[in-house]
């Protein structure tokens, strides 16, 4: 929660499984190790994890203590992976996602991932939006399958039954991968064309864009300015305001500029990254003077920060902040909050090591 | 104006290898704008950091515009594969810069970075979009 009292929303959380038993492919290791080398790049050193708190099966009540505990993070939506191509479990299991969801009904939202390959596909959406009642569809744009990196971008054949589905359903939102290339598949699965594409042609769905900022960044603006159904959402790249602060002001000077602040997300992608440090930084941030002047950049105002942190992604899951406020007020974790002697708690300090058995 | 010391496509230098191994990274394409309808050499992106020659070897080190970019390996074969034609190279390593330097829009020559912005202007405007700041003035 900001000192104002506005909740902080994480629009995408992880419980990721980096364990060797995990791995199905080759460059599972790989990986795992280019996502620890993340917290390394991207975090202050007092928010780096020890490997042996990273190289784990985070559990649903570890990610749990990390947002609500270690973070002023009060509701988030969680993100099941579809990696099934390299991890056992998908890397982030939908098992772990309901399970958190459960546990903590007033705090977690949850996007359900979905290989549009699967001979049910299409049944497993319509399961798990009416059985289920996820929030949103979870997608990447690329799978290694029989050798191959093919592409699943969102304007491929095999993925428009799914968003058919989606379309049809009482589901608002489809959330796809993007920026970050990863495995040998090519560079263009990565760049924003086909939620362009896709976005103009699901008016009703709205397109939710990670990891913003990147890469191809203009390519998004120009998408965010043709379509307001496309949202950006800082997973990993709100760790930028910190370590690289200039590049942060640059890309929040571009979207205020062109969109404003109204379809931008915080998120923590969390267990891979420490939630605490981006928070800090948007909320502490000022539009440098010269980049106001030589790009017209607004200044980013209190109410740009409010919105980013916390407000677009309610707004977005049609939630009431006033009513997920009643809802978490006196729960385990505002109460756990207020037994801590220094909240939030220091990072990674609500982890068991070594890790408790499973 | 670009402010950091990487080789830029105007440099000049005095050995005669330097020159001609610069003139073949103006021709290795940085993979990522081969995607999009201006592609953009490594060297006019600014990603050459330091050409070294020692003899017969040659050393060269390229700053990524981003440290999690999976397509080194690309751009390191095509460097290797165009340097060691060159007569008098025998061996050719292309390194990737960890020293902690980042790489920005400023390390991109000039005339490319302005070329891109007023594309992406133009883009805009044929389009007849407002931006946003605009809007509530």
């Amino acid at each position: 929660m900001l000192a104002d009292g506005t909740l902080v929303v994480d629009s995408v959380s992880h419980c990721f499984n980096h364990t060797p038993e995990n791995h199905k492919h080759a460059n599972a290791q790989r990986w795992d190790d280019e996502t620890f080398d993340l917290g390394n790049k991207l975090l202050p050193d007092s928010h780096v994890p020890s490997e042996e708190v990273f190289y784990r099966d985070h559990s649903p009540e570890e990610l749990a203590r990390l947002l609500f505990l270690e973070s002023q993070i009060d509701y988030t939506v969680y993100h099941s992976l579809p990696l099934d191509d390299y991890f056992h479990d998908g890397y982030v299991s939908r098992e772990k996602g309901f399970t958190f969801r459960e546990q903590n009904p007033n705090r977690v939202g949850m996007y359900v991932d979905i290989n549009p390959l699967e001979d049910d596909a299409v049944e497993q959406v319509e399961h798990f939006v009416k059985e289920k009642d996820v929030d949103g569809i979870k997608l990447y744009p690329a799978r290694y399958q029989n050798g191959r990196d093919l592409s699943l971008q969102l304007n491929e054949r095999s993925v428009q039954p799914i968003l058919d589905k989606a379309d049809e359903l009482d589901v608002d939102t489809v959330a796809i991968h993007k920026f970050i290339p990863f495995a040998k598949a090519p560079t263009k699965y990565f760049r924003i064309d086909d939620v362009e594409e896709a976005a103009n042609k699901y008016p009703n769905l709205n397109f939710e864009v990670i990891h913003v900022g990147f890469s191809f960044l203009e390519e998004t603006i120009w998408a965010m300015a043709s379509n307001d159904n496309v949202y950006a959402n800082l997973e990993n790249s709100a760790c930028l305001v910190n370590t690289r602060p200039r590049k942060f002001a640059k890309i929040m000077g571009e979207l205020l500029y062109w969109v404003g602040s109204d379809r931008v997300l915080f998120a923590s992608g969390a267990t891979a990254l420490h939630p605490q440090p981006p928070i800090e930084g948007i909320w502490n941030m000022e539009m440098p003077e010269e980049l106001q002047a030589q790009y017209d950049y607004p200044d980013i105002t209190k109410e740009d920060k409010k919105n980013i942190l916390g407000r677009n992604g309610l707004e977005l899951l049609g939630k009431d902040p006033d009513q997920v406020r009643r809802d978490i007020e006196g729960d385990r974790w505002a109460k756990a909050r207020e037994e801590l002697d220094q909240y939030p708690a220091k990072p990674w300090s609500t982890y068991e090591v070594p890790a408790p058995e499973p | 104006m670009s402010t950091t010391n990487h080789v830029t496509p105007d440099q000049e230098f005095s050995n005669e290898l330097k020159s001609q191994i610069k003139t073949e990274l103006g021709k290795v394409y940085d993979p990522c704008s081969c995607m999009s309808d201006h592609p953009i050499s490594i060297l006019d992106l600014g990603l050459v950091e330091s050409i070294d020659v020692d003899d017969d070897v040659v050393n060269i080190d390229l700053l990524l515009t981003s440290q999690l970019c999976t397509y080194f390996l690309d751009m390191s074969d095509e460097v290797v594969e165009r340097v060691e034609a060159l007569d008098g190279v025998d061996r050719v390593e292309v390194h990737q810069d960890t020293s902690g330097e980042v790489w920005t829009q400023e390390r991109m020559s000039d005339e490319e970075r302005t070329a891109r912005r007023e594309r992406f202007l133009g883009r805009m405007e044929e389009a007849d979009i407002t931006p946003y700041a605009e809007q509530s003035k």
